[in-house]
């Protein structure tokens, strides 16, 4: 870890585990069902992209600007043959989150790697995920089977 | 259904493009 000292004299300490942004990549979950009705989450103030059915990772939100995202979540698609769907988040520049490998298991449930978490099963439980600042860009890709219509819910709040 | 990006430009300066779900085109008024 870096230590250099500042103008005024104060110790100033670098290191890759204090550089923001975060990588998302522990904070990814499915839900199995427990989110059936994708399209609910936009009375919570949530964003819906289009579908996306490329197999190809698809630019889906764009942000110039800054900003904190409170929530993010992939939909795979209704298909049962739906295999390898990606979810890409870049901040700043960074890829924070980069799944390849979203598969039909988790049809009509989602994959979340920003905001709340919660099972309906019978041992309900719930996280919250915490949100994440971006100071100048927000990018989030989304790719599908090539047959499936994947789509992005996202909320965020610009600053 | 064919999708297509919309840009907003926000108060605080930032720019968000969003894949968005293309409306459909207008119907012709009846003559």
């Amino acid at each position: 870890m870096a230590q250099t000292f500042g103008p005024c004299g104060q110790i100033i300490v670098s290191g890759a585990g204090l550089a923001p942004p975060t990588s998302l990549t522990a904070n990814f979950g499915v839900w199995s069902g427990g989110l059936p009705a994708f399209s609910e989450l936009a009375k919570f103030g949530c964003t819906q992209s289009a579908g996306v059915s490329s197999a190809t990772l698809t630019e889906v939100v764009n942000i110039a600007g800054s900003g904190v995202l409170s929530f993010a979540a992939f939909h795979t698609s209704t298909a049962t043959t739906f295999n390898n769907g990606k979810f890409k988040i870049v901040i700043d520049g960074i890829t924070v989150l980069n799944e390849t490998t979203i598969n039909a298991s988790d049809q009509d449930g989602a994959a979340c790697a920003v905001g709340l978490y919660a099972s309906s099963g019978a041992n309900s439980s719930g996280i919250s995920q915490e949100a994440i600042n971006f100071s100048t860009s927000l990018v989030i890709s989304i790719a599908s089977d090539g047959v499936g219509g994947s789509k992005l819910s996202y909320k965020r709040y610009l600053t | 259904m064919s999708s297509e990006y919309v840009t907003t430009k926000h108060p605080g300066g930032q720019t968000e493009t969003l894949l968005v779900e293309s409306k459909p085109a207008d119907l012709p008024e009846p003559e």
